[in-house]
């Protein structure tokens, strides 16, 4: 990719060898939409898929990562990500089976640990939560928390693993991937869109 | 009158220091010294009390060779001093750190000193100077505006991580800003506040009325290529951003700038000095305007050199920034009363206490006078040989 096109927002699915890294294909198109439908950001029309170990996630300093299966990162993957931390990218992080309990969540924590740093909780009065739209009480809770899926639990807060005061890695037990895994022209048939929280995830990873 | 000033026990600065013979009066005397070094305070001062006290004190530098050192400040958070140092023979220099640095240079040289706290002591052949370090000025927050991209992101990324305090006003959608710091208003835009202005794109919300009184009044700015065809900006630019040629399809670690998408600054102003070049085209230029300078660069996603660059590639992105800042940033006057260096240039407070050198002055030949029977014994010696020689033909 030249000229240009690199100075427009584009959404990469960061593939991963093991785990189905592609558990929420309709994710990348609903959020672009979103973004262009309420902020001024150039958003490329389409997204990326880039391998975990691959040079290329460092052309995409916002990547989203999701799965429901185990997850074993190769040692290629656990230095590209930390080496993409380190240089200010951010990864995020979404368990599709809003599990705290699950494989995902298990095996991914120790992964992002073993490669990057500790995670820790976010506080619900991070810039993330007011860089664009307000959440005052923190994460939206989604659907699938409340009608009391897999773990019955409504998760309060983000993970998160910072670098010079920025947020490294974004983690997420609330099952986004399931929320947002719709059509767009779908959002019409909502009282609030419930991707708002992902056009901040965005604007606070171009701004902050 | 006989007195007798060791240089040893004075430091031994002094190669030699010694009375003459002849004494004009009662209480006068004539002190002869000629120095192959600077001499220390305590030499100094205690010639100049002879002096005081009514001694005839003529003085003269053998080594009085020319050594010239001024030190500045550089405007960036870690307090860096660019020292210039012009000497005819090898230069030492110690920063005043724990373990002294040393540092050689023939003639002339620059060094780049990271935040000395004291005075720095130049040598160089057998001349010591001190150069008072300006002090540090409180540094002033750097702006930056734009809209929301990974331009935006990195460049106060790069700049926080080096030290600077930054305010944002970042562009997220029509009247929704993203801000950060203190900015509020143009109306609060000068440099009690602000050092510098960074401009990344044409998008950013600016009072062009306001940024000029600012840069005319000392401030600095730093405009991306993108920002130039802003109309409120177009007055401070150095040149036209060109035509964009794209990147090259790979990017290239080991030349990283020749990597980037870049916008030929064409047309740079008369009153503009082009600092760096791509091929033929101006990469780099700047210009002053009243009190305050502009920058202007034509690389445009300076943010890949950071995410794709070499493994020293998060410094070197950080490094840039921070000398397009530094290179326009508002720089207070130091007060002319922080000069703290007793000694700053020795040969200047010899004359300033002893009055001018002696012409002239009686070259050192040692401690001692000859005694006053070695010339009639050298001729008696002389005139016996000679005897000798005379006698041995007439045999």
């Amino acid at each position: 990719m030249g000229g240009a096109l690199v100075s427009d927002f584009t959404f990469c699915t960061v593939q991963y060898d093991s785990g189905d890294w592609d558990s929420a294909p309709l994710v990348p198109a609903n959020l672009i939409d979103s973004v262009a439908r309420y902020t001024s950001i150039r958003v490329a029309p389409t997204g990326v898929m880039v391998p975990l170990s691959s040079p290329d996630l460092f052309k995409y300093p916002l990547a989203y990562l999701t799965g429901h299966l185990p997850v074993r990162f190769s040692d290629t993957e656990r230095r590209t990500l930390a080496e993409y931390c380190r240089r200010g990218g951010l990864l995020f992080v979404d368990d599709h089976n809003h599990d705290i309990d699950g494989v995902f969540h298990k095996t991914c924590t120790e992964e992002l640990t073993r490669a990057v740093g500790p995670l820790h909780a976010v506080p619900n009065t991070h810039a993330l939560y007011d860089c664009f739209f307000k959440f005052e009480d923190g994460p939206p809770a989604t659907s699938h928390e409340l009608n009391g899926w897999g773990d019955n639990l409504v998760h309060k807060q983000l993970l998160a693993i910072e670098r010079n005061g920025r947020l490294a890695v974004l983690y997420s037990n609330k099952d986004y991937s399931s929320e947002w895994s719709f059509h767009p022209d779908n959002k019409r048939f909502y009282s609030v869109d419930n991707t708002r929280f992902g056009v901040n995830v965005v604007v606070y990873a171009l701004t902050r | 009158m006989e007195r007798a000033l060791r240089t040893a026990a004075i430091g031994g600065i002094a190669l030699a220091i010694w009375q003459s013979t002849h004494a004009h009066g009662p209480s006068a005397a004539v002190i002869t010294v000629a120095f192959d070094a600077s001499p220390s305070a305590v030499v100094r001062d205690s010639l100049a009390a002879h002096r005081k006290a009514g001694a005839d004190v003529r003085w003269s530098a053998r080594t009085n060779q020319p050594l010239a050192a001024s030190a500045e400040r550089r405007a960036e958070p870690d307090g860096a001093v660019t020292l210039v140092v012009v000497a005819s023979s090898d230069v030492i220099v110690n920063d005043g750190a724990a373990a002294d640095t040393l540092r050689r240079a023939t003639t002339g040289a620059k060094f780049e000193i990271p935040a000395p706290s004291h005075d720095v002591g130049i040598t160089s052949g057998g001349m010591r100077a001190y150069v008072t370090v300006p002090a540090a000025a409180p540094t002033r927050s750097v702006l930056v505006l734009g809209h929301a991209s990974w331009e935006s992101k990195f460049t106060i990324a790069a700049l926080e991580e080096d030290g600077w305090h930054v305010d944002a006003r970042i562009t997220v959608a029509p009247g929704a800003d993203m801000r950060q710091g203190a900015v509020t208003s143009f109306a609060s835009l000068d440099t009690a506040r602000y050092a510098a202005v960074v401009l990344l794109d044409s998008t950013a919300t600016l009072d062009g009325a306001a940024l000029e009184r600012f840069v005319r009044s000392g401030g600095g700015v730093v405009m991306a290529a993108d920002a130039a065809p802003a109309r409120r900006a177009a007055a401070l630019a150095v040149g036209v951003a060109g035509t964009l040629r794209r990147a090259p399809i790979t990017f290239d670690a080991s030349q990283p700038l020749a990597s980037l998408a870049f916008r030929p600054l064409d047309g740079v102003r008369a009153d503009a000095s082009v600092l760096e070049r791509r091929g033929a085209a101006a990469a780099v230029a700047a210009r002053r305007i009243g009190l305050g300078r502009v920058l202007q660069f034509g690389y445009t996603d300076l943010w890949r050199w950071r995410l794709q660059g070499g493994d020293d590639a998060l410094a070197a992105h950080r490094a840039w920034w921070t000398r397009a800042v530094s290179a326009v940033a508002f720089q207070q006057t130091p007060s002319p009363f922080s000069s703290r260096s007793p000694e700053g240039a020795p040969l200047a407070r010899l004359a300033s206490a002893l009055g001018a050198p002696t012409v002239g002055a009686a070259p050192f030949r040692g401690s001692q006078p000859l005694p006053p029977w070695l010339m009639p014994l050298l001729l008696l010696i002389l005139l016996g040989e000679w005897g000798s020689r005379r006698l041995r033909g007439a045999r």
